[in-house]
């Protein structure tokens, strides 16, 4: 029985080194793969070129503070046109039946933001703002196009756009040989 | 909010509640609203004469005896979609001309693919138009057609008629885009300060979103929220319901447009309106107004909101045409094809001017 206790702790003692042995190796392995994992994964972006990825994302941060500062100016001049329409309702109602009342709104919010959307400083406001929307939405593709994190497949927007011209000069050359072979049969 | 527009309102807001009524007739709208794919138009029968990924050439089927040598082919613009010609059988502008004897052809535009970015006005005038034309004259066997554009529609078949003359018996031009520094409308106002080569370094094509945002800023009030009270107002008149639902379901339809096409349509026309002063190039040729002989009909709208009446009326004083005729109507933009007030007298008179030409 004693024979048989000491044996079982050496076995358990055994069985612990070798468990402590297997997650290590295991370990090991896993790092090891992991490393050689250079072309997939998210790791790529941070093995390869961490600045690349952190001045990408400083400047995205930058157009972020100017999309909220277009935000806010097209926002305020929507807010102010809407107290000002406010204001000027509230001075041309009398004593007048629901009717004339909803007329008095539609015309006077009219008017109000009608004048707005003509004026050039909402035009510039509104294409600012559009502007600012596409910087950070290029800014997002950039940081993917420049990782290819797990989308090697994918082609980048410049590779689809040359792709794209290249269909289409092929198209249009298709065309204009049919309409000069038409132009000649008319002849 | 001063007092008496606060009681007003508040008033207002709990004798509509209230009435129950008023909550069955919302929910009414809603329906109607979220089923509006299912609103039937372009009734007219009609036979696909020709088809390309970007557009389909249309033939209507006469209905009365053909009274009128040149078939006419209607290029409509590249907003929105073109059954707006044919909304309704009784508010239907080809149905109108076909019981004038008149043979309509219709080129009917389709939204460009990402692929389609590339694709220019030159390939819509030298390439689309011309080989659409080419297709009508060969059917018909005849050297000539009558042409008719609306709105960008209208200034495409102004660029052709420059270019291909001799095929085009006489022209009639809907709301054209011409003088853009004669126009006064939103829609210029937003394009003039428009960075289009930035939108497109992003957008393959103009995005049909960005067309909406500008559609919501035109009458924002008068029609984007008096309509809809018109509408609660006049549930119980089909015929009214029926014409605001297919009106709707036109205005929230419409594809993007092919990237260099608007690029050069919004830098040319709109920012530096080249096509009014005869230096707008189109593929290898300058587009020059002045060139254009044939008999011309200027329509235009006096109460367009998308395209300033004067930005139309200038054409008459551009082309060299020695027939040439202007007419006006107070109606809008959409009003001039697709309402009753059209069909009772702007169509009768179009008709009337093309088979005497």
């Amino acid at each position: 029985m004693g024979i048989n206790n000491v044996n079982d702790v050496n076995m358990t003692d055994n069985n612990d080194d070798n468990r402590f042995k297997s997650v290590f190796e295991n370990f090991f392995r896993q790092i090891t793969e992991l490393n050689s994992l250079t072309t997939f994964g998210p790791f790529t972006s941070l093995i390869n070129d961490p600045n690349t990825n952190i001045k990408t994302l400083t400047e995205h941060g930058n157009l972020l503070i100017k999309y909220q500062s277009f935000l806010n100016l097209y926002l305020s001049r929507m807010i102010n046109a809407y107290f000002l329409a406010l204001n000027k309702v509230s001075t041309l109602l009398d004593e007048k039946k629901p009717e004339d009342i909803r007329k008095i709104i539609i015309n006077t919010f009219e008017d109000v933001y009608s004048a707005m959307l003509e004026s050039s400083e909402f035009s510039i406001s509104y294409n600012n703002l559009l502007n600012s929307i596409i910087d950070i939405n290029k800014s997002y593709q950039k940081f993917f196009d420049s990782n290819q994190i797990a989308f090697r497949q994918q082609m980048s927007k410049e590779e689809k756009d040359s792709l794209f011209y290249n269909l289409y000069e092929i198209k249009k050359l298709s065309l204009v040989i049919k309409k000069k072979l038409n132009e000649k049969k008319n002849e | 909010m001063n007092e008496l527009l606060y009681n007003t309102l508040t008033n207002e807001y709990i004798t509509f509640v209230k009435d129950p009524k008023n909550i069955v007739k919302i929910k009414e709208i809603r329906k109607l609203l979220s089923n509006i794919e299912s609103i039937k138009t372009g009734l007219t029968e009609y036979e696909v004469v020709k088809e390309t990924n970007l557009f389909r050439l249309l033939h209507y089927k006469p209905i009365k005896e053909q009274n009128y040598k040149y078939p006419l082919l209607i290029v409509y613009a590249l907003i929105n979609k073109s059954y707006i010609f044919d909304l309704q059988q009784n508010k239907s502008w080809i149905g109108k001309l076909l019981e004038q004897g008149i043979n309509v052809y219709l080129l009917d535009w389709k939204s460009p693919s990402k692929s389609d970015k590339y694709t220019s006005l030159d390939d819509y005038v030298n390439l689309f138009i011309y080989n659409c034309i080419e297709i009508i004259k060969d059917i018909e066997n005849t050297d000539q057609v009558s042409l008719q554009g609306y709105c960008m529609g209208a200034t495409m078949c102004l660029m052709y008629t420059t270019l291909y003359q001799k095929n085009v018996r006489n022209l009639t031009t809907i709301a054209p885009v011409v003088d853009s520094e004669k126009d006064t409308t939103v829609i210029k106002n937003m394009a003039r300060h428009m960075d289009i080569d930035k939108v497109l370094s992003y957008h393959d094509n103009f995005p049909y979103e960005l067309l909406y945002s500008l559609y919501a800023s035109l009458k924002p009030f008068k029609q984007g929220v008096n309509k809809y009270l018109t509408l609660f107002n006049s549930l119980e008149d089909e015929s009214f319901v029926q014409n605001f639902l297919s009106i709707e379901k036109w205005l929230y339809d419409t594809p993007s447009i092919a990237g260099a096409t608007f690029r050069q349509w919004i830098k040319d026309i709109y920012q530096k309106n080249l096509f009014a002063q005869n230096k707008m190039i189109v593929g290898d040729n300058k587009i020059n107004l002045s060139k254009i002989k044939v008999p011309i009909l200027n329509i235009v709208a006096d109460a367009d909101h998308l395209v300033s009446p004067g930005c139309s009326v200038s054409l008459n004083e551009l082309v060299s045409s020695t027939d040439k005729s202007l007419m006006n109507f107070p109606t809008g933009h959409v009003g001039l094809i697709a309402s009753g007030y059209s069909q009772k007298n702007v169509v009768p008179r179009v008709g009337k001017w093309i088979l005497s030409h």
